[in-house]
């Protein structure tokens, strides 16, 4: 049995920031469906002549998320132009930051495991390609939208601190809760974040997978590396270094056309561009309006309403809104465990099925106080309960209304069970029904009516009696 | 010098490498006075400090045709040869 | 016809000048000059009025055609922009035109600035009007060409990174001001040398200089590097004397190397100005012999980024749509980079590579903060430095192709420094020897161009 193998995994994540502005020009970050090259100016075209002007609210956003992963912002920073030749830049240079970025050094803490952030800075982001028939081999040319192109991005680069893949997934997912929280991204946003991930196995060569969306994905994507790495070194061979696609529909990764030669970026300082000075008084009124980040919601909800970190944890890093959907809900009915397991166990699930967002659905915290009013109260069944919900979350009506409507339908054994019980209960009342009378039957619906209070239909109370009765 | 001419993205036959690569010595040759200098000053970027000249986050569009000096679109796409 | 632009705005604020006809007159004679001098790559045939109102109200003005002009061909003097027409104007540009100026064409330039003689243009070398076997002097050749020869009001806008304006100056016999970086808007320039480009002007006469100046200078929004000082206006410093200021003439500019009749013209001037009661003293800049390599350096780290979006997409020089886009992009800018800016692509390429960087490009960039110190520290004595402007006369074309690069390179060496410590300087026509311009350069702390104004205004008075 071999050892377990080592594994190294550093990633680079890029978020597209939720200013209004393009990093270095006026022109909308967020496109959305328009047209191609509609969203452009001479300035992110690269056009002779141009030239670029700092985004205020981009430098404020980085140096925020630089703040939020306990880096140090520094006094002075600067950009770089990053030389590369490829059709989504513009100007075959990208605008980064290299010697001197906002922040550096910085931490999270995964449980025990604790991963160092190197650097966090902001750059522009390149063009959209879009292949003419779908496939970057086989197209026989590119068409390039610069909508896309020079909107900000943070990137965020970690050590090699990961251990496993579910490592990187769940940092992903508290870092894409940080920077919601935080507001600098909008996490409804296709592609507001992406990573690319470096992994290397027993030492081997690092192998750079690009670009990849995702939670699950970048799971996956890592799982497949370490299988296919483990399967090459097992024949014999050596792991190459080489940068690796993920394929999301085929779930794995593949390489594509190695290059003759290393890519030297021969960065200089840019020189269209200022020093970024950013004070210690500057940080401090940053720090003073930063908002409650999650791991500190968690901590709060954890002491004030006495429920579990598990419960917190879920409950924060679904989303925000669902957050304060929570404690909206505690606010109309102060009932917080109950509320917290509800929400958990079932109106998370029920909302995943439905691949909605609590923000999109038609639940609200009033009727939702009202649910949980019901059943604290006892006035309806656990087990009804979850029927109810997924009425609920389908529809929006309040449940005291699906409840008394009685549109809602116990389940068949449910009924089955009280018919029974009524049957047994009223001898003389079957019998006379058997006999032929009409209004007997009438008689036993009724009480079956009234012991499932109304939550059955009629209709289908007849036919189980019916049965039960012949 | 074949790899610089690869990043540049230029075509040289080997009777222009040698030329150039010979140009290049001699300048090269020529900023090694450099050498003899010991500077500890910061670089300067610029012949006056500039410092955080930033632009509001405002949206401003322009109205203009991005496509008007392109020969090669397709639709409202620019178009350019294959990435592999 | 008038050839005073003094006298030439004058007579159109009076209503004295039928504009539209005066415009077809000087297009005309335009063509004339080109087919003679080639100062040209592209004259404005819809050249027309825009106001009768403005200080350039009717005043034909050519532009460098590295400054983008929206609607005309601009080129930077490469092929690889051949047909490309930018869809703006450079600032200087607008603020030309808002004040009535008319764009009557864009005057020939190295090749996106790299050179010191205009022969690296790839639509024809302009040629001296004093003497058409000799150049202009670069890269603003074509402007200094065109200021000489014309028979009609007019004022060049031209451009410097390490000596450009100074160099077709004195070659040309105009003047010349390249102002403090910064202090003219880089927007719609193609860029050379980001850190160092800077805009400035060409004229026969100090006044017209400075009155363009006044025109162009000014914060411009756009530009990260524009300054916010205050503008002026210059002409207000024509006419004054220069009694009592004190003046150094650096001794590293002046040496066995220098032409001794470039020598001897410079030193009527430094007796003129001392006739008019100027001190007159010399200095010394020990880092003068650093200049060249660090300027180049810059230079060259900055250009080699610069030109890397030429690459045949998206505007200028484009070929069919065959092969994978690496190999596209090789054969586009093979076909249309001259010689020279293939030199430069690639020893900037090299001084940016990872292990080249520390020893090149970061040590240049150290060295100026250096030379900007040395500078500052003379003009906290002197009101300004007095050299020659080039170390050689116009020479002729047969003798350049003589030269090897770094023989080009050193014939900047009165230039550079000034250039990369963006510190402004005024080149004067001081005058002739065997019949071919000397220049006189004068060269002041950052934002002191009125002062170099008055100073050159002094030469020029009689």
């Amino acid at each position: 049995m071999a050892d377990e193998p080592s594994v190294m995994i550093g990633i680079e994540a890029h978020v597209q920031l939720n200013t209004k502005s393009k990093m270095f020009c006026s022109d909308h970050s967020e496109a959305g469906d328009a047209e191609p090259n509609t969203n452009t100016c001479p300035i992110c075209l690269g056009f002779p002549g141009s030239k670029p002007k700092v985004n205020k609210r981009a430098v404020d956003h980085g140096a925020l998320i630089g703040l939020a992963l306990n880096s140090t912002i520094n006094e002075k920073s600067f950009f770089s132009r990053k030389a590369y030749f490829y059709p989504d830049l513009s100007k075959n240079y990208q605008i980064t930051q290299y010697e001197i970025p906002l922040a550096s050094g910085g931490y999270m803490h995964l449980g025990d495991t604790k991963i160092r952030i190197r650097r966090v800075h902001i750059e522009e982001d390149p063009a959209k390609l879009v292949y003419s028939n779908g496939d970057i081999t086989s197209a026989d040319s590119v068409l390039m939208d610069y909508n896309r192109a020079g909107v900000p991005l943070a990137e965020i680069v970690t050590e090699p601190d990961f251990k496993t893949p579910k490592q990187v997934r769940m940092f992903m997912e508290r870092l894409s809760s940080i920077l919601e929280y935080l507001g600098v991204y909008d996490p409804k946003r296709e592609m507001s974040l992406r990573i690319d991930a470096n992994i290397s196995i027993n030492g081997g060569e690092r192998v750079e997978i690009k670009n990849i969306t995702g939670f699950e994905n970048a799971e996956r994507a890592l799982n497949y590396e370490i299988v296919r790495q483990n399967g090459i070194v097992r024949m014999g061979v050596e792991v190459q270094r080489e940068t690796r696609h993920f394929d999301s529909d085929l779930k794995t990764t593949k390489g594509l056309r190695k290059k003759e030669y290393e890519e030297d970026y021969g960065y200089i300082f840019d020189p269209d561009l200022p020093m970024i000075t950013l004070s210690k008084a500057y940080v401090s009124s940053l720090k003073a309006k930063m908002p409650e980040l999650p791991e500190q919601r968690i901590a709060r909800m954890v002491k004030d309403y006495k429920i579990t970190e598990y419960y917190a944890g879920v409950i924060v890093y679904t989303s925000k809104p669902m957050a304060d959907f929570y404690e909206a809900c505690i606010k109309l009915e102060n009932k917080p465990e109950l509320i917290a397991s509800w929400l958990v166990n079932y109106l998370v699930k029920s909302l995943n099925w439905r691949s909605e967002r609590i923000e999109d659905s038609k639940v609200k915290p009033e009727t939702f106080a009202e649910f949980i009013q019901m059943v604290d109260k006892k006035e309806i069944t656990e087990t009804y309960g979850k029927e109810l919900i997924k009425k609920y979350v389908d529809t929006g009506t309040s449940p005291k209304k699906l409840a008394s409507v009685g549109k809602m339908s116990l389940t068949e054994s449910d009924i089955l069970k009280i018919v029974r019980d009524i049957i047994v209960k009223n001898e003389k009342t079957v019998n006379e029904f058997k006999a032929g009378k009409a209004e007997a039957l009438q008689f036993l619906i009724g009480l079956v009516l009234r012991e499932t209070k109304r939550q059955a239909d009629a209709k289908a109370i007849k036919g189980i009696i019916e049965k039960e009765i012949r | 010098m074949e790899h610089i001419c690869l990043l540049a993205r230029l075509n040289l036959t080997e009777a222009e490498m040698d030329k150039y690569a010979r140009e290049l010595s001699d300048v090269l040759g020529a900023f090694k006075v450099l050498d003899s200098l010991d500077v500890k000053d910061e670089p300067a970027f610029h012949p006056i400090e500039i410092k955080d000249r930033l632009r509001e986050d405002e949206v401003k569009t322009t109205k203009w045709n991005p496509l008007g000096n392109a020969k090669a679109t397709d639709q409202k796409y620019f178009k350019g040869p294959k990435i592999i | 016809m008038e050839t005073s632009v003094r006298a030439h705005i004058e007579a159109v604020k009076n209503g004295d000048v039928k504009v539209d006809e005066f415009i077809e007159e000087v297009l005309e004679k335009c063509e004339k000059i080109q087919s003679k001098y080639m100062p040209f790559i592209t004259i404005n045939k819809k050249a027309e009025a825009t106001s009768q109102k403005g200080k350039l109200a009717g005043l034909p003005i050519s532009v460098k055609d590295s400054i983008c002009t929206e609607g005309i061909q601009t080129t930077a003097g490469s092929k690889i922009l051949e047909g490309y027409i930018p869809p703006f104007d450079a600032t200087s540009v607008i603020q030309t035109k808002r004040e009535g100026g008319i764009i009557i064409g864009k005057t020939a330039l190295d090749e996106f600035g790299f050179g010191t003689f205009s022969t690296n243009c790839a639509y024809g070398t302009p040629k001296n009007p004093n003497d058409p076997t000799r150049a202009c002097g670069g890269s603003s050749g074509g402007a200094g060409c065109i200021t000489a020869a014309a028979d009609f009001p007019h004022i060049a806008i031209a451009q410097s990174t390490g000596g450009s304006i100074t160099a077709p100056a004195a070659f040309t016999g105009t003047v010349g001001i390249t102002p403090t970086y910064g202090r003219v808007s880089r927007y719609g320039l193609i860029d050379y040398a980001n850190s160092m480009d800077k805009i400035g002007v060409i004229g026969k006469e100090v006044y017209d200089a400075a009155l363009l100046l006044s025109v162009i200078s000014g914060y411009d929004p756009l530009d990260s590097t524009s300054s916010e000082e205050k503008p002026e206006n210059f002409t207000s410093y024509v006419g004054k004397d220069v009694k009592g200021m004190k003046f150094a003439i650096p001794k590293e500019y002046v040496s066995d190397t220098t032409d001794k009749k470039v020598v001897a013209g410079f030193m009527k001037g430094v007796e003129k100005l001392r006739s008019m009661g100027a001190i007159i003293e010399e200095t010394s800049l020990p880092l003068t012999k650093y200049a060249v390599s660090s300027y180049y350096l810059i230079a060259i780290a900055e250009a080699s980024t610069n030109l890397a979006k030429y690459c045949g997409l998206r505007y200028g020089l484009q070929q069919p749509i065959v092969g994978d886009f690496d190999t596209y992009f090789s054969k586009v800018r093979t076909a249309g980079f001259g010689n020279e800016a293939k030199r430069r692509i690639l020893l900037g390429t090299y001084a940016r590579m990872a292990g080249y960087r520390d020893a090149y490009y970061l040590k240049a960039l150290k060295v100026r903060g250096k030379i900007i110190k040395e500078f500052k520290a003379e003009f906290k004595k002197y009101d300004a430095l007095i050299a020659p402007s080039m170390p050689i006369l116009p020479p002729k074309f047969t003798d350049i192709d003589k030269l090897t690069p770094t023989e080009v390179y050193n014939m900047d060496i009165l230039t550079v420094a000034s250039n990369m410590a963006g510190i402004p300087s005024l080149s004067f026509p001081i005058g002739k020897a065997d019949g071919l311009p000397v220049g006189f350069q004068i060269m002041g702390d950052h934002f002191t161009e009125g002062k170099l104004i008055q100073i050159g205004s002094s030469l020029e008075a009689k």
